[in-house]
């Protein structure tokens, strides 16, 4: 009995130690270099990052997401043939409105056709130009789909002061200039 | 004594060799040569739970073809052949059907066939198949059931197939003029992810070439055929895409807001596209067109990234030990042991060398130890107690019945603990052979994902089952002995303690059962088949024990019902199971009555030999 006993003990140590061992050396990658496109999002604290991207408005001006670190961004993307953009485009312009202050948006459009968004603005974006509201006309796409991977639309990114995507919204089915929208642009820009 | 044992391990080793392997031969196509270790480690969300993709690609393969490799490749290689070449996947014979002629295909060794082979034929029956599926599952004809079972499994190839289609190289002809056109990539293969870019141009030429020219194609040029085809492409492959679901590799952006975990393809059809998934895509993509090429170090390089990328989202401490459960086949290496140790035990009975006696006791130590290992890895992996399936049940009760056994055996001075643990836990095992086919490590149905319930109740009943199987068979070696006029006088104590626990366990878990039924479905007892099985149990116990002790029934008689608990234990457990009624039908199976029958058949025949022998005795 003793001798069972005893070779019932081994057999479990063996089959811990086959267990820790095979955790720690099998299935590990080679230590190669990883193909990482550019401006892979790090994940710092569960967020990550937002990628920054150059652009140009349709007023020729040039920025940089990163130029607005400090204030919050609500990064839009959007078409004029997108039915949802044209309930929630006039409730964001009236947000950024009232918070010129503490928050940029940044409309990019998907559109191919640069006319398609000008008879868009003339009709839902009589309020503009704004300071903190820019549109952009993403041709190529590769801000959209190639950076932010995005193919539906209309999708927002809100991103705090340090440039760290808080959340991200699908479709329109908020109300971007409600009491809570507003509260919650208030609590990112105060937050450290 | 000898002699009969070795006729039944002759039996028992005819019954369980494998089929005669039908040798498929096969097909000439390469299998790139590329590690796959850190594929196989890489998640996958599936039937609700986060499994490595190793056990995605064994599920996988062994539903289309009921085997665990094809064609010298591993279950994990043809994943990868199926999600990153699927032209060439569609070629290869992995769709097992067992009666081909029902589909109008000719019967070949093996009964495997492509992809283009299964699809072909069911074009042809799709008027029987419409007409099946609108029946219920139990008024399914053999043929009927045969036709749903061959499109169940092109539907989970196509998907398959599919995962990660927007990312391959498209297999289209297109014009260096349209190239130019819509600023494509030259230096490399098109995909259709380049192509969404451009989806309103294509599709707004598309749009006014027809209207210009109608859709008879042969009026076209080679420039507006190509916009043509690449418009209809697009829209066949988003069709396709909005349905394709099983690949669920992408992990959610806030896994707080929605833990779900998403396939590709819902990255351009449902908008949960973002910033990692561009990198994940990126690698998937880099891995695709490494497989392609058979570069193994930009695969390596690609797996490495996709490893990196996962490792936040994943507990990979649970992947790797899934990986390990998968490959070490912890019950098969049991179940030889058992049979080893039953060998020892026949040889010693044979021999009465003491040594051989020795070494079988540490054979059922070591195939015990493999085996309660192997139940302890699946409780961690799927965190929940491990009879939640039929199959789990099955490996639990063998366990349990190896476990008894030793202690017996270290308990008593006769040798019978050896016997009845090696030889109930091997029968277990190898009845648990038949349904590997359905063990997936799935998540449990609602009624059973409660897991107080789940480790009482469900657990009380299968040990009761347990202790149920080695009376039985300490019945059949009493009976035996007395048949032989040998002693069994120092057995009657042992079996009376066995007797009495199974009928405890029976019991308290059948009352257990009843309060769960009260909590889950609002009623104490319904007369369930299920329920009346378990409450069969208990009464034959009773009635045995009762009569016993009145002197109504005689001690052969008394063995004589003990052993046919192994045939009341096997009708309750999955004879109940057939009949597909009642609340517990959720553990429905088919297929398993002829062996049954077997089983209760030639139960009955050894019960009677044993008890009429041991009546003549007797008399």
């Amino acid at each position: 009995m003793k001798i069972s006993l005893l070779l019932l003990g081994f057999c479990l140590i063996v089959i811990a130690a086959y267990t820790i061992y095979s955790e720690q050396h099998f299935f590990k990658p080679n230590e190669s270099a990883p193909i990482l496109p550019e401006d892979t999002p790090k994940r710092i604290a569960g967020h990550y990052t937002a990628p920054n991207f150059s652009y140009e408005t349709l007023d020729g001006k040039k920025g940089a997401l990163n130029d607005f670190q400090g204030k919050v961004v609500l990064l839009n993307f959007w078409a004029s043939w997108c039915a949802p953009c044209v309930i929630e485009f006039p409730q964001m312009i009236d947000l950024a409105s009232k918070k010129p202050d503490q928050m940029v948006l940044l409309f990019i459009s998907i559109d191919e056709d640069r006319t398609a968004i000008d008879r868009f603005l003339k009709t839902h974006g009589k309020d503009l130009p704004k300071a903190n509201i820019h549109v952009i006309h993403d041709t190529r796409k590769a801000i959209a789909q190639t950076l932010y991977n995005t193919f539906k639309i209309p999708e927002t990114y809100i991103i705090d002061r340090n440039g760290m995507i808080v959340e991200k919204i699908i479709g329109a089915d908020i109300v971007w200039n409600d009491d809570a929208m507003m509260e919650k642009i208030s609590t990112l820009y105060n937050a450290k | 004594m000898i002699r009969l044992l070795l006729i039944f391990l002759g039996a028992l080793f005819l019954f369980s060799a494998p089929a005669a392997a039908e040798v498929i031969k096969p097909p000439t196509q390469n299998i790139p040569s590329l590690d796959t270790d850190v594929f196989a480690g890489l998640p996958v969300l599936q039937e609700g739970r986060m499994k490595p993709m190793d056990s995605l690609a064994r599920i996988a393969l062994k539903t289309l073809s009921g085997r665990g490799k094809i064609d010298d490749m591993s279950a994990r290689q043809w994943l990868m052949e199926v999600l990153f070449d699927p032209a060439g996947a569609i070629t290869r014979p992995v769709f097992f059907v067992e009666y081909p002629e029902q589909i109008g295909l000719p019967r070949v060794r093996g009964r495997l066939y492509t992809y283009q082979d299964v699809t072909m034929a069911m074009d042809q029956r799709q008027d029987s198949l419409a007409i099946a599926m609108q029946k219920e599952s139990k008024n399914w004809t053999g043929e009927e059931q045969n036709l749903i079972q061959t499109q169940e499994k092109i539907l989970i190839f196509e998907q398959l197939s599919h995962s990660f289609s927007f990312l391959l190289p498209l297999r289209l002809p297109v014009p260096q003029t349209v190239l130019k056109k819509l600023d494509l990539p030259k230096d490399r293969p098109i995909t259709l992810l380049d192509l969404k870019r451009h989806q309103e141009e294509i599709d707004a030429r598309a749009k006014r070439i027809i209207d210009r020219k109608g859709e008879d194609t042969s009026t076209y040029t080679t420039e507006e055929a190509a916009f043509v085809d690449l418009a209809f492409s697009l829209s066949v492959f988003k069709m396709k895409g909005e349905e394709n679901k099983i690949l669920r590799v992408i992990p959610p952006m806030d896994a707080q807001k929605d833990p779900s975990w998403v396939s590709p393809w819902s990255i351009l059809t449902a908008g949960t596209g973002s910033p990692q998934t561009r990198a994940l895509t990126h690698a998937w993509q880099k891995a695709a067109f490494a497989y392609l090429e058979n570069d193994s170090a930009g695969w390596d390089v690609a797996m490495k990234t996709l490893h990196d990328l996962y490792a936040p989202s994943v507990d990979s401490t649970r992947l790797t030990l899934e990986i390990g459960y998968n490959h070490s086949q912890p019950y098969d290496w049991a179940m030889i042991l058992y049979g080893l140790a039953f060998l020892c035990f026949c040889g010693w009975a044979g021999l009465r060398n003491q040594k051989i006696y020795m070494a079988g006791s540490l054979l059922l130590v070591i195939g015990m130890t493999l085996h309660i290992g192997a139940i302890g890895m699946r409780m961690f992996l799927l965190e929940r107690p491990p009879v939640g399936t039929l199959y789990e049940s099955l490996l639990f009760v063998a366990a349990i019945v190896a476990l008894i056994g030793l202690i017996w055996d270290f308990k008593a001075t006769h040798r019978y603990g050896l016997f009845t643990g090696s030889l109930g836990a091997l029968i277990l095992l190898f009845a648990a052979q038949g349904f590997t086919d359905h063990d997936t490590l799935k998540m449990l149905v609602a009624v059973l994902n409660t897991n107080f319930w789940l480790a009482t109740h469900v657990l009380c009943i299968t040990i009761g089952y347990a202790w149920c199987v080695i009376t039985a068979i300490t019945a059949h070696i009493m009976l035996f002995k007395s048949m032989r006029k040998e002693s069994i006088s120092h057995l009657i104590p042992t079996v009376q303690v066995f007797t009495i626990t199974s009928l405890l366990f029976v019991s308290v878990g059948t009352i257990l059962g009843g309060i769960w039924a009260d909590q889950s479905w609002g009623r104490f007892w319904g007369w369930d088949p299920k329920e009346n099985g378990a409450l069969l149990i208990a009464l034959w116990i009773a009635w045995l024990l009762h009569g016993r002790m009145a002197g109504l029934v005689d001690k052969n008689a008394y063995l004589a019902g003990l052993a046919a608990l192994n045939i009341l234990v096997a009708l309750t457990w999955f004879g109940v199971n057939l009949l597909n009624v009642g609340l517990h039908s959720y553990g429905f199976i088919s297929g398993v009555a002829g062996s049954l029958g077997v089983f209760c058949a030639v139960q009955t025949g050894i019960i009677l030999f044993l008890w009429r022998g041991a009546q003549q005795r007797a008399s």
